[in-house]
């Protein structure tokens, strides 16, 4: 008969059951997650160090890559230039930020960006393109860094208008983005314009357009899915709306 | 190789994983998370208590980028590695193991739902499908670094 006694229990049990509790117990969470993006950003940045090392072999792939930074730089020059001409235009305060990892979860559309509250970053404040088309909505800051939800998190909801001023509930859905509770008698037709408007700022922000849209006899609100005018990539040079 | 070094290999090749979820190189269009893929190799192939180890500590890496509350990803993630641990020596055929890949799979989508409170079942499909793919993939280049025989095993 087989008698299982505590002996049973060997030191790297006792090290693996230690190691769960303190993850369970301490909140290192924050700490974890900020080496991560410590980390991340260093990666992004390190293009910079790529250096010239004169070797013939070498030569053809330096030039390559430099080369292609140029054109990330010219691209970043366009971007931050249209954003300018916004700022000046509309008489905002925007300030530049780009991504610096995305959440690696796959049912979650949220990012992490290189601008925390040193740099004027709070909770609740929008984010914009250079196409100046809503990205998201910043939820978290830390000091060097903050999270902002995509709009099509799950959790991603914001009052929005669609066509003239048809008012509606935006809400995020993984690939698809949709318009709840819109009550409008007009018709509502593939291609109209679906727009915010942000406290303390005096313009419409524009979010995407109806991609289709249709009402059931029976329903009273209408079914609108939009297709957003924001795109990301890692790359992407991002604004906050102070 | 002895164990220590290929344990390091292991944490570093699950490392890479990560970085790839976070870095998102084929955007929202790929729906695989290669972190998980890296805990099933690591869970199949390495001894328990590492294994479940190496689950735990990435785990705790993705509730890192997850709310505040309990560290739900570091319990699902060290169960799911101590369920294969016990399961692998009853479904030993390569057959077996792909349905306790499959069935790990699905049970982490499953509580990823849960957690997100809907089902997106586009999202579920493309994930398992592409989960699979990527796998074996992800099994061959690690088997091959670690230099664990038969490489085109699971």
């Amino acid at each position: 008969m087989h008698v299982y006694l505590p002996n049973r229990i060997r030191p790297h049990h006792i090290r693996l059951l230690i190691l769960v509790v303190a993850f369970l117990v301490f909140p290192l969470r924050q700490f974890a997650r900020t080496v991560i993006v410590v980390v991340m950003q260093r990666i992004s940045y390190s293009g910079a160090g790529v250096s010239h090392r004169g070797q013939s072999g070498n030569e053809n792939a330096y030039l390559k890559i430099h080369l292609l930074r140029l054109a990330h730089l010219d691209d970043e020059n366009r971007q931050l230039r249209k954003a300018l001409d916004f700022q000046r235009e509309k008489k905002l305060k925007l300030v530049g930020t780009s991504i610096i990892a995305f959440d690696p979860s796959g049912w979650r559309r949220s990012v992490m960006l290189d601008t925390g509250t040193l740099c004027g970053a709070a909770s609740g404040m929008f984010v914009i393109n250079e196409d100046a088309a809503l990205v998201g909505k910043i939820t978290e800051t830390q000091k060097n860094y903050s999270r902002l939800i995509l709009l099509e998190d799950p959790d991603f909801n914001l009052q929005v208008y669609v066509g003239a001023a048809s008012l509606g509930l935006l809400s995020g859905g993984l690939d698809s983005l949709k318009v709840f509770y819109v009550e409008t008698t007009e018709a509502v037709k593939a291609g109209d314009p679906v727009w915010a408007r942000i406290p303390g700022v005096d313009f419409n922000l524009a979010v995407g357009k109806v991609k289709s849209a249709r009402k059931s006899d029976s329903s009273m609100f209408w079914d609108i899915e939009v297709e957003p005018y924001s795109k990301f990539s890692l790359l992407q040079q991002l604004f906050l709306i102070h | 190789m002895n164990e220590r070094e290929s344990l390091l290999k292991a944490y570093l090749g699950v490392s890479l994983l990560l970085a790839l979820d976070l870095s998102r190189f084929f955007d929202y269009s790929l729906k695989s998370e290669f972190v998980f893929l890296g805990v099933l190799f690591a869970s199949l192939n390495l001894r328990p208590s590492p294994a479940v180890g190496l689950a735990a500590v990435f785990g705790y890496c993705r509730d890192a980028f997850a709310g505040p509350g309990l560290p739900l990803y570091t319990l699902e993630f060290a169960a799911i590695a101590a369920a294969i641990q016990f399961f692998r020596f009853a479904f030993i055929g390569q057959k077996e193991r792909f349905l306790l890949i499959l069935a790990a799979l699905a049970l982490h989508a499953l509580l990823a739902s849960l957690r997100c409170g809907k089902v997106f079942i586009g999202q579920i499909v493309f994930f398992l499908s592409q989960s699979i793919l990527f796998y074996f993939a992800v099994s061959f280049l690690l088997k091959k670094w670690l230099k664990i025989f038969p490489e085109n095993s699971l």
